[in-house]
């Protein structure tokens, strides 16, 4: 008898790698179809994920929208479990509970993770909006909340954080509630495709990342869909 | 005491032309004692499978040294040293062996950033020191114990390297464990196939380790059980597991039929 035949091994659960998307849902993305075409995104990162074997089995998707209240799209979730849901765009633009909720769902992920012993890489949060927070304003005590989670976080390393700016998203407060080290950027003519396969390309890399691997996501201004903000 | 082991290239590695980046190195003390070193080199350093190379060899090449009766008394500087001060130099030596090794050919030591685990044997007592991931099992009086766990990185391909930091921050030593009959070491790569988490902790998998243990007590020959460790690793069950690299190395302590 071989040592294979003997022995039974572990199979732990595939890894996770979480990712939080914050969709801004509020009545302005109705303007020259920006919500359609962030239907269409979504719909398009779920297919290019689904053709990457490793992206597929690890990534543990969350989507969220804020608009006229703060809603969870989605639980965490498989991307074969994940089914978009049209996105309908009204309301205004509670982003800092959007936030909040957002990291909270980490946490608590994490945990459940913990406690079923899976293995899981930094998470995303990849946050989109085309305005300012309706909820908060600078300095006041949510504005507090927010930005010290946001920047204590991405600072600790329990999450990266994205910010995207859309048309005449107000990228100065977008930039003080990112983290300082992350920049926003700016969707480039409503490019909201490239976006999302630029995402499911990352997360491709990330899922497939060994340890101690370095990696080195593609420069969203050379893939075409961002572009630095002029302030 | 037998001593014996085996490394393998993940299939990942394969598939993009990387060489295998683990390495280890296994040895003797004059007087017997068993000396073992596994390395996992990063991904993302250039040079790895070279740093994981250096490390081993100097940190098991130190505690040799250490263990070399060279002057008149015939008394070796391990024999007046606390063990665990033995496992630091073996780490000290390593380190400075890789960033020797950077100096002279003008590199980064970054780009030789491995972990690393050593292990060594002396008057009955095993110690134990590791920086980064992988990690030792081994079976105390019939029960199976983790001697060495793979460290607490809160992402699993994130980890502190060798080069990383100050040593006697990152170091874990387990030290002077009695009554060891046979113990393994092994890189990440075959972390998740030998071990379990249960509320965030590691365990090691039993229904592994049992008849594992049972098995490799049984081989007499080291050259032979480094055959069957290696068709092991390269079998369906740990290549369907991982496909990364892969080390194990075993020692059987109370092993009285030497054939080497």
């Amino acid at each position: 008898m071989t040592i294979e035949d003997l022995v039974e091994i572990a199979y732990p659960q595939q890894p996770h790698c979480p990712t939080v998307l914050i969709l801004d849902t509020s009545g302005s993305m109705m303007v020259n179809d920006k919500i359609t075409r962030l239907n269409e995104g979504i719909v398009l990162f779920k297919d290019e994920i689904g053709k990457d074997e490793l992206a597929r089995k690890r990534l543990d998707l969350a989507v969220l929208g804020f608009g006229q209240k703060v809603s969870v799209i989605q639980e965490f979730t498989s991307i074969e479990e994940f089914e978009p849901a049209k996105l309908i765009a009204d309301g205004l633009t509670p982003m800092g509970e959007a936030i909040k909720k957002a990291i909270e769902m980490l946490n608590r992920r994490k945990e459940e993770y913990r406690k079923e012993g899976i293995d899981y890489y930094r998470p995303w949060i990849f946050l989109i909006t085309d305005g300012e927070p309706t909820d908060m304003e600078e300095g006041d005590a949510l504005w507090e909340e927010v930005t010290n989670l946001v920047h204590d976080g991405e600072k600790d390393g329990k999450f990266l954080f994205f910010a995207v700016g859309v048309e005449d998203a107000d990228m100065k407060t977008l930039g003080k509630i990112a983290p300082p080290n992350r920049t926003p950027v700016k969707l480039k003519d409503n490019n909201f495709k490239d976006m999302f396969l630029w995402l499911s390309r990352s997360q491709s890399k990330v899922s497939a990342s060994g340890v101690g691997e370095q990696i080195v996501l593609e420069d969203p201004l050379l893939f075409g869909w961002a572009e630095i903000p002029t302030i | 005491m037998l001593v014996f082991g085996g490394r393998r290239t993940g299939s990942s590695h394969i598939l993009k032309g990387i060489p295998c980046q683990d390495a280890f190195c296994c040895d003797r003390t004059e007087t017997g004692e068993i000396i073992v070193a596994v390395a996992d080199g990063l991904g993302s350093a250039g040079s790895s499978e070279i740093g994981a190379d250096i490390a081993v060899n100097s940190a098991v090449g130190k505690i040799k040294s250490l263990f070399h009766a060279d002057n008149d008394y015939k008394t070796p500087k391990a024999a007046l040293m606390k063990n665990r001060d033995i496992i630091n130099e073996a780490f000290y030596a390593a380190r400075k062996a890789l960033e020797k090794y950077a100096a002279d050919y003008d590199i980064h030591p970054g780009e030789l950033a491995c972990t690393l685990i050593v292990a060594f044997t002396f008057e009955g007592a095993l110690t134990i020191g590791q920086i980064g991931d992988g990690a030792i099992t081994g079976m105390i009086n019939g029960n199976i114990h983790l001697l060495s766990d793979p460290g607490d990185s809160e992402y699993i391909n994130e980890v502190t390297p060798l080069t990383s930091g100050k040593i006697e921050k990152n170091i874990r030593i387990n030290e002077n464990l009695l009554n060891v009959d046979v113990f393994a070491v092994f890189t990440d790569g075959c972390q998740r196939a030998f071990l379990k988490k249960k509320d965030g902790d590691y365990i090691p998998f039993e229904p592994f380790f049992r008849p594992f243990f049972s098995c490799v007590k049984e081989f007499s020959n080291e050259n032979e059980a480094s055959d069957e460790i290696m068709t092991f690793l390269g079998s369906e069950k740990m290549e369907n597991n991982s496909d990364d690299d892969k080390t194990l190395v075993i020692a059987v302590l109370d092993h009285r039929d030497i054939d080497q």
